[in-house]
């Protein structure tokens, strides 16, 4: 039996480098005892440090990971290791009906997406009590907001100069009381800035930029009730206070008009999984096939937690898509899919030029000053070296460079071998992250190269 | 950034409370908001004014115009849809740090026709840069990608293509044109297609070429050395650097019956006797004289020899036997009663040291042994002491041939053999064992940890394995061998030995599954 995964496509699952790692080290038909597939799903038993093996299971629809280990990481790397001999040497499993502990699992899946509505459903809201919850947030985040406007205010009477030499201490109490604020966005943008004085050439202008823009967002959420329903709701996600998922859900359901509802074949073009202190953030930017919208689903955990993965860049499935009210909307959560073809194809190209999508961002920007991450499905671009700084070059001669923190210029280049690609990263208004490569007909996710 | 922007950027590093004054916006739809806010609220004006005015020239942004000219692209490559059967063996060899199998890996790859798929190339081209020992077998697999891409990073300048040429009319503008790195292989590589020609070659830009440059090129007369070379290195005795002497000094000693070599040879010669003492043979060492002139004409500045623990005329010494045709000694003895006969002597340091150098440069088998013998039999012996590095001695049994390697292993290996770290010398051995003989290097591996009941020697031995296993046979794992690597194996489960089992299962796997498609060459 020849399985559509191959080693690198699982490998685009792993949530980090030493979860690759020890992930290819149980992939070792060796190291399992029991091993087996149906259509449907992989399992193993993986003998660990404890008396009874772990055992490992892969629902293979979405995919879907469980293992009885104690690890954090997800999919852990029981899981990898299963997955990586079926993609490898899928003859090492026997195919049969699955054990118990499978079909069990199996059986809960299928009726947990059901059981979740129902119990939505049932749910009785005490609309006193949650109206009481938002008065009182409300007044926390208005007492956080007047601190900060004194905050930001205090910076440039000072000057930017004096600044520059004051310690940690002095952003971080700043940004301490907007998380007793709960405005958790912004304490965490204010611990941010802590570093800007220190980033080298241009840092008084990124300072100020930062400054201004936090300026104007106190500034229109002090005035709120004034402004459009969509300003509301951007200042709201702005600050750290975006409606929860059920709630958005549930908008949709009544159809409000303040949430868009997008049915389309949605493409995962890219992933990124980042660690902001102990919180880890994943962003997953998909592109409507008919509509050629971009949405970004986004889904944190704690540090301690699993992250579960939302979607395997490189597949392709039918799906609707609730939009969160924004100013430019971008984020949404799914309200319906089905399961993944596993194509791996390159995606339509979306801009046929760095100038025009640069020049899509200019209007998106127009729409959302506050804007931080746009995406960037780049065609026919080619990278090369300016100096020490790797940098796309596309056929106009137009240009921009990479994020310093992109690390993997090399393999970039070997890959492209001064030859056009095909390229999609996250744009931040002057660098560009990639995180997902199209090349002679294939579309790798950055994480799963070298 | 615009005019208006930087005023504001100026008077936000002083601050407004030292600067009253605000400043003017030019840009008109930015200016027009700005009427609404109060500017008599010198911090609001100002932050509002900044956070307008970025995010007006965020959106107004143009994309930059490439200024650089782009790299010309390398040769196109074929699009790949199925993953190639080595890649897992490539990813296991970095991921479970089996990187000891690269060579085998690269040189498999090389034998199929195939190529490393460009995503690795970075990895494995920065692997070669740190270890030297892989580059060979890395150049022939690289392809025209790996070629194009070690053109753009100076530290895979070692893994560019050499121009290839067999006519020597053509070697003089590829001498000309090319680069330092590529002059270096170019001359190697000439060094053995035609010595003379290269030599000639060189001669030509000599004058032009710098100190280093002429120190590396040197380097490369090892190839193909024969005395028709002697004249022009002669001439290098008077060179201005000390480098370009030193280098010519050592590789006019690679040839014994060069001119230089033959007067050290006299020189020395004359200051050693063998005599007579107590009724015990004693081989005595007079030793040089600093002052004497002729050592500056042999290109040794005694004066600035460094001193060692003997002093100033041991060090020169050192360097005379060093230097010396290893014919001279045959009138005092054969290399084994030599080395027998220093084992007390004041001067055991300079003379054991300086034959070392000297048997591996000029090659002399009868003295490789030897020296290996008397490493070997000091290292076992309970009483010795081993003072010294065990690398040149490592160098030395690479060098050896094949069969002679082999010989010597079976020669040597006895359960003692892993008691101490006598195995290092084996470490760079480049050939891979017999199957026999990998057979018994296990054998005597599990009669030593049979013998020794001490826990703690099974890590060792397993570590000690694992150094020698890139040199083991493959087949020692296959299930027909009733190897008795099995049965160490399963006697002694531990970690060590299990990494040292996947890493020899690896070896095999790699050559089944990488030559399954290469038709036996007979």
């Amino acid at each position: 039996m020849s399985s559509p995964w191959t080693t690198e496509k699982v490998l685009a699952l792993s949530p980090d480098a030493s979860s690759s790692k020890s992930g290819q080290q149980l992939a070792n038909a060796n190291k399992w005892g029991v091993l087996g597939h149906n259509a449907i799903a992989l399992w193993g038993e993986c003998q660990g440090s404890g008396k009874l093996p772990y055992r490992t299971q892969i629902d293979l629809t979405e995919p879907a990971f469980r293992c009885s280990c104690p690890s954090r990481k997800f999919p852990c790397k029981h899981g990898l290791g299963l997955f990586l001999i079926f993609a490898g040497q899928s003859d090492a499993l026997t195919q049969g009906n699955p054990p118990d502990w499978v079909q069990e699992w199996l059986d809960k899946r299928s009726q947990t997406s059901q059981k979740k509505q129902e119990a939505k459903a049932d749910k009785p809201v005490d609309p006193v009590a949650q109206a009481k919850r938002i008065a009182q947030r409300e007044a926390k985040v208005t007492a956080g907001l007047a601190d900060l406007d004194l905050f930001l205010r205090d910076v440039v009477r000072q000057g930017l100069a004096t600044v520059q030499s004051q310690p940690y201490s002095y952003w971080d109490r700043a940004a301490a009381r907007l998380v007793d604020g709960q405005a958790p966005v912004l304490a965490k943008r204010i611990r941010a800035m802590a570093s800007i004085p220190h980033s080298g050439q241009g840092w008084a202008d990124r300072l100020l930029t930062e400054l201004g823009k936090l300026h104007l967002l106190v500034q229109g959420y002090q005035r709120r009730d004034t402004l459009p329903e969509q300003v509301q709701a951007e200042l709201r996600s702005q600050i750290g206070w975006p409606l929860k998922q059920d709630e958005l859900l549930s908008l949709a359901e009544q159809a409000d008009s303040a949430v868009e509802v997008c049915s389309d074949r949605w493409q995962v073009l890219g992933r990124r999984v980042t660690e902001e202190d102990d919180l880890q953030v994943q962003r997953v930017w998909l592109q409507g096939q008919a509509s050629g919208r971009s949405a970004l689903l986004l889904n944190f955990a704690h540090r301690s937690q699993v992250l579960e993965s939302l979607a395997v860049p490189g597949t392709l499935w039918n799906g609707t898509l609730v939009f969160y009210p924004a100013l430019y909307p971008l984020r949404a959560a799914i309200k319906h899919r089905e399961a993944s073809d596993r194509t791996w194809m390159q995606p339509t190209a979306e801009y046929a030029s760095i100038g025009e999508a640069i020049a899509h961002y200019g209007a998106a920007m127009a729409q959302n000053p506050w804007l931080d991450i746009f995406p960037m499905l780049l065609t026919e671009i080619i990278p090369y070296w300016e100096g020490k700084t790797c940098c796309l070059a596309d056929g106009a001669g137009a240009r921009l460079s990479l994020d310093p923190g992109f690390k993997q210029e090399w393999t970039l280049m070997a890959l492209s071998g001064g030859h056009p690609v095909q390229i999609f990263g996250e744009w931040n208004g002057s660098t560009l992250m990639p995180l997902s490569l199209g090349v002679l007909g294939r579309w790798i996710p950055m994480e799963a190269l070298p | 950034m615009s005019q208006s922007w930087e005023t504001l950027v100026a008077v936000a590093l002083l601050g407004t409370d030292r600067q009253k004054a605000l400043p003017a916006i030019a840009e008109k739809s930015v200016k027009t908001l700005l009427v609404q806010v109060d500017a008599s609220d010198a911090e609001h004006w100002l932050l509002s004014a900044a956070g307008t005015l970025a995010a007006y020239q965020q959106a107004g942004q143009n994309a930059e115009k490439r200024t650089e000219r782009l790299i010309e692209s390398a040769e196109a490559e074929a699009p790949t849809l199925e993953e190639p059967a080595f890649l897992p063996f490539l990813r296991m060899i970095f991921t479970q740090d089996f990187q000891p199998a690269l060579p085998e890996f690269l040189s498999l790859l090389h034998q199929s026709g195939q190529c490393i798929p460009p995503e690795y190339l970075p990895q494995l081209l920065d692997w070669g840069h740190f270890h030297p020992e892989v580059r060979s077998h890395l150049r022939p697999v690289i392809g025209s990608r790996g070629e194009w891409l070690a053109r753009l990073n100076p530290k895979w300048r070692y893994a560019q293509a050499t121009p290839q040429s067999s006519n020597p009319e053509e070697w003089k503008e590829l001498w000309e044109t090319s680069d330092r790195t590529v002059r270096i292989n170019l001359l190697r590589e000439w060094r053995s297609q035609n010595p003379e020609a290269a030599r000639e070659l060189v001669a030509t830009t000599w004058k032009q070429d710098s100190a280093k440059d002429r120190a590396a090129f040197l380097e490369c007369f090892a190839v193909g050395l024969t005395l028709a070379d002697e004249g022009f290195l002669e001439k290098g005795l008077g060179d201005r650097s000390k480098d370009v002497k030193t280098k010519v000094i050592e590789i006019l000693s690679q040839l014994p019956e060069s001119r230089l070599s033959q007067q050290i040879g006299m020189r020395l010669k004359a200051l050693v006797s063998l005599n007579e003492v107590k009724g015990k043979q004693k081989l005595e060492i007079q030793l040089p004289d600093l002052d004497d002139p002729q050592w500056q004409e042999y290109g040794l500045d005694a004066s600035r020899l460094k001193q060692n623990m003997q002093g100033n005329r041991g060090a020169l010494l050192l360097q005379l036997v060093r230097l010396a045709p290893l014919s001279l000694w045959t009138d005092f003895g054969s290399p084994q009663t030599l080395l027998e006969l220093v084992s007390k002597n004041e001067w055991k340091e300079e003379l054991t040291q300086g034959w070392l150098f000297a048997a591996q440069h000029q090659q002399n088998l009868d003295w490789s042994v030897a020296l290996l013998d008397w490493a070997i039999a000091t290292l076992l012996n309970p009483l010795g002491r081993w003072m010294q590095p065990l690398n040149p001695f490592r160098q030395l049994f690479s060098d050896l041939p094949q069969a002679i390697q082999n010989q010597w292993i079976t020669n040597l290996l006895k359960p003692e053999f892993w008691k101490g770290d006598l195995v290092e010398i084996l470490i760079s051995n480049t050939y891979v064992l017999p199957l026999s003989l990998s057979h018994t290097v296990l054998a005597t591996a599990q009669q030593y940890l049979i013998d020794s009941s001490e826990q703690g020697q099974i890590r060792a031995v397993a570590k000690k394995l694992q150094y020698l296993s890139n040199i083991l046979h493959p087949d020692v794992v296959s299930k027909s061998s009733a190897g008795s690597f099995q049965t160490v194996y399963h006697a002694l489960q531990t970690d060590d030995f299990s990494r040292l089992w996947q890493f020899l299962v690896l070896l095999q796997q790699m050559r089944q599954v990488i030559l399954q498609d290469v038709e036996p060459q007979n």
